[in-house]
């Protein structure tokens, strides 16, 4: 026995007949005693109740709605087939492309490291020479502000060009 | 099949020898924050009175250039078209920008040339060398041995090297200067603020036209020389732990600028300019 809440939610199947034959004849059962429930039957578009008028049998339509499913799984299928062919061959090509990208700019990053450093060895060695004078008379003199100053400048150079050999590749 | 496997064969060696010309250009604000990266070649940077870019020139070997934009940030220069090459690739491009661009270069090996940049200027190159001409706004450069030679501008300038020297002329504004073995001179019409440091490179300031402000040098064993005008001579602080420092001029003019030299070991030497009163010139430069 139909109740208003369940003809609330076949009424959508109803008007559009995927609703069992039995279930259709219980609904609208219920709508010829529930005066609302008829009501609101009759306030709804023509165009459903035409369904209805034209119901196939239960065989053929549960036959061509099986169909219309079947058709919809292998449309879902395919679609999605598709799309992971789609996302198959992107990856491929993002697998072949960015590595060899990747590649391609390592092989330039450590040739420009090796030129940094290879230019920046004199002056890395000019300035450890000029630190190792600077710590002898520092020992000599350690608490000699301007010494510290002069030490503090080569440090601060030797930083420097040691960042830019590293950054030499990016 | 001989023909698929030649036209194959072109395809293939085609890029790797081969220059392309590029003329492309972006849209851009007034104020673009552009990136430029070619690792090997020449880097022009003019500038125009347009809100966009321009970009002319050609690749190098293993090189395909790269850029866009998006109105206010871009980026362009050249990337390695075969990743088996160890070739690094390279280009020529000569790119216009609008005036107030930032605009911020990296070379490994190559001539960057800027002229009339008012906005930024940011330029790191290994080796090759450096020229700014018409600059204003802030112009800061770093190289391991590449020459800078700044002409012509004003603002504030940093500039950070190694062994390549560092010429400043005709510059007004402050500059804070670093290098290890490269030599460092100022001279010109205009002489800014500065802070001059060295290891072993030399320092040489022509102070004449400096009327106000100061000058800070130090070297570890570089002579430091200074030129100034025998008529408005400089507050001069000059000290040497180890070498010689030569100054004729007692008195300093009242209010005049202040210059202070400090070295290890280097020699101080201050001298008159020719042709100016007042100071005898003493050794040379």
């Amino acid at each position: 026995m139909t109740t208003c809440t369940e003809l609330d939610e076949r009424l959508t199947a109803y008007l559009v007949g995927t609703l069992p034959e039995t279930d259709a004849r219980d609904l609208e059962s219920h709508a010829t005693g529930c005066a609302e429930c008829e009501a609101r039957l009759d306030a709804l578009p023509r165009i459903p109740r035409v369904a209805q008028v034209i119901a196939l049998p239960d065989g053929l339509r549960l036959t061509t709605l099986g169909a219309v499913s079947a058709r919809r799984a292998s449309s879902r299928r395919r679609r999605w087939m598709l799309t992971g062919a789609a996302a198959a061959c992107a990856a491929i090509v993002l697998l072949a492309i960015q590595p060899a990208r990747k590649r391609a700019q390592d092989v330039a990053g450590g040739a420009s490291i090796r030129y940094a450093a290879e230019r920046a060895k004199p002056e890395l060695e000019a300035l450890n020479v000029a630190a190792a004078e600077v710590e002898e008379a520092l020992r000599v003199n350690p608490d000699d502000q301007a010494l510290r100053a002069f030490m503090g400048t080569i440090e601060e150079r030797r930083t420097a060009i040691t960042r830019q050999i590293r950054e030499a590749a990016s | 099949m001989t023909r698929v496997a030649l036209v194959l064969l072109v395809l293939v060696a085609a890029p790797l020898g081969a220059q392309s010309q590029i003329r492309t250009g972006f849209r851009a604000t007034h104020d673009v924050s552009l990136r430029i990266w070619v690792p090997v070649g020449l880097v022009r940077v003019v500038t125009w009175d347009r809100d966009s870019i321009g970009i002319d020139g050609v690749t190098g070997r293993n090189g395909k250039f790269f850029g866009g934009s998006s109105g206010s940030a871009a980026k362009l220069g050249i990337d390695a078209r075969n990743a088996n090459d160890v070739t690094l690739p390279g280009g020529d491009l000569t790119v216009s920008v609008p005036r107030r661009a930032r605009v911020w270069i990296k070379m490994t090996a190559g001539h960057v040339d800027a002229d009339g940049v008012a906005g930024e200027l940011e330029v790191f190159v290994v080796g090759g060398s450096i020229a700014v001409r018409n600059a204003s706004g802030v112009v800061s450069v770093e190289s391991i041995d590449a020459p800078v030679t700044i002409d012509q501008a004003s603002g504030s300038l940093r500039i950070r090297g190694g062994r390549g020297s560092v010429t400043l002329h005709d510059v007004d504004g402050t500059a804070t200067i670093a290098t290890v073995s490269g030599a460092v001179e100022l001279s010109g019409a205009r002489i800014p603020d500065s802070r001059v440091e060295t290891i072993g490179g030399s320092i040489t300031v022509d102070a004449r036209p400096l009327r106000h402000g100061a000058l800070d040098l130090q070297t570890h064993a570089g002579d430091i020389t200074v030129i100034v005008d025998g008529a408005h001579v400089p507050l001069l602080d000059l000290v040497s732990r180890g070498g010689r420092v030569i100054n004729p001029f007692i008195k300093a003019a009242r209010g005049a600028p202040g210059i202070t030299a400090r070295s290890f070991k280097g020699a101080i030497n201050v001298r008159a300019g020719s042709g100016v009163k007042g100071g005898k010139p003493v050794g040379s430069p």
